[in-house]
């Protein structure tokens, strides 16, 4: 027994198993990503999901019938691999896109928060920080000088404070940074405020003796 | 000097001579193109076919229209535009040039 969905591929509705629709979803993900950089970018999806429609429609005259990953796998080797569309084969950018598409699967869209356990005012810095990677008192040490030079730096820094969200909650907190919300992350991630807790009791205690 | 990229790179440009010259006899869409190429054995994979239908058309050498299609999804039919005709012209000509110096040279053996 198998669970199927129902999918609307270019107009037509199609019995899909749910490891055929998994598998099918990825791979129109990475043709997505690959010429997202391209003008009419939607247009080549379209037209590769429109052609997929029309081989599971020769395949499966019958609506009752279900596509299987078996049918997905036959048509993502008839479509091809984004790099083989392309025609991109040499090792070198095969290689990079390999990387690029991993750290993709690796690493969570960042989102731009103000880190409000990182701050001074108001956390921008802080946030721009990890954003960036880079150590937050650069970025502050950058905007002091704006500050002194221009006007701009203060209207910046009040702009961007009103902008930038306030990370208040732990998957704002790892969304930040660039982390994967997992349930072992968000595990991970409180028992690092766990730790920083005790240790600022540690320090009031040793402070108070 | 990688052999299946220069084949690519050639295949690519044969691929949007091809398609061009297609057209001009009769308007497709795209499966037919595709049909036609690959009993000729120009077309690896399907999607190649997208990216440069895509590119072309942005270069206003082809335009297309919707057609409803009682068996499938609605189908793009594509046709050459008066530009696409003049490019064909043109790549026709270094066509004839590049394999005429070809074959001299490759036939001096």
């Amino acid at each position: 027994m198998k669970k199927t969905m129902t999918v609307n591929i270019s107009g037509i509705v199609f019995h899909i198993d749910e490891d055929a629709y998994r598998k099918l979803d990825a791979y129109l993900g990475r043709i997505r990503r690959y010429f997202a950089s391209e003008t009419g970018s939607e247009e080549i999806l379209s037209g590769i999901e429109s052609r997929i429609a029309e081989i599971f429609r020769e395949k499966k005259q019958d609506d009752r019938q279900v596509v299987t990953l078996e049918d997905v796998n036959e048509a993502i080797s008839q479509l091809g691999e984004p790099s083989q569309i392309s025609g991109d084969n040499d090792d070198q950018s095969e290689g990079s896109r390999h990387e690029k598409d991993h750290g993709f699967e690796g690493e969570a869209p960042k989102r731009l928060f103000r880190d409000p356990e990182n701050k001074y005012i108001g956390g921008v810095c802080g946030g721009l920080g990890a954003y960036f990677q880079i150590d937050p008192t650069w970025v502050r040490v950058l905007f002091v000088i704006l500050f002194f030079a221009y006007t701009f730096g203060l209207v910046l820094y009040i702009v961007l404070w009103i902008v930038m969200p306030k990370a208040r909650t732990i998957s704002d907190r790892m969304s930040m940074r660039g982390q994967r919300i997992t349930l072992s992350s968000i595990e991970q991630s409180i028992k690092e405020d766990l730790r920083d807790i005790k240790k600022n009791l540690e320090d009031l205690s040793r402070g108070n003796v | 000097m990688n052999l299946e990229n220069t084949k690519a790179q050639m295949r690519k440009g044969i691929l949007e001579y091809c398609i061009l010259a297609m057209l001009k006899q009769q308007e497709a869409y795209a499966s037919e193109l595709i049909r036609g190429l690959k009993e000729q054995r120009l077309l690896v994979v399907e999607g190649t076919i997208y990216p440069l239908l895509t590119r072309l058309k942005n270069d206003g050498l082809l335009t297309y229209r919707w057609e409803e299609s009682t068996s499938g999804p609605p189908r793009k039919y594509y046709m050459i535009t008066p530009l696409g005709r003049d490019f064909l012209g043109e790549l026709h000509k270094s066509w004839q040039e590049l394999t005429a110096a070809v074959n001299e040279l490759t036939t001096l053996d």
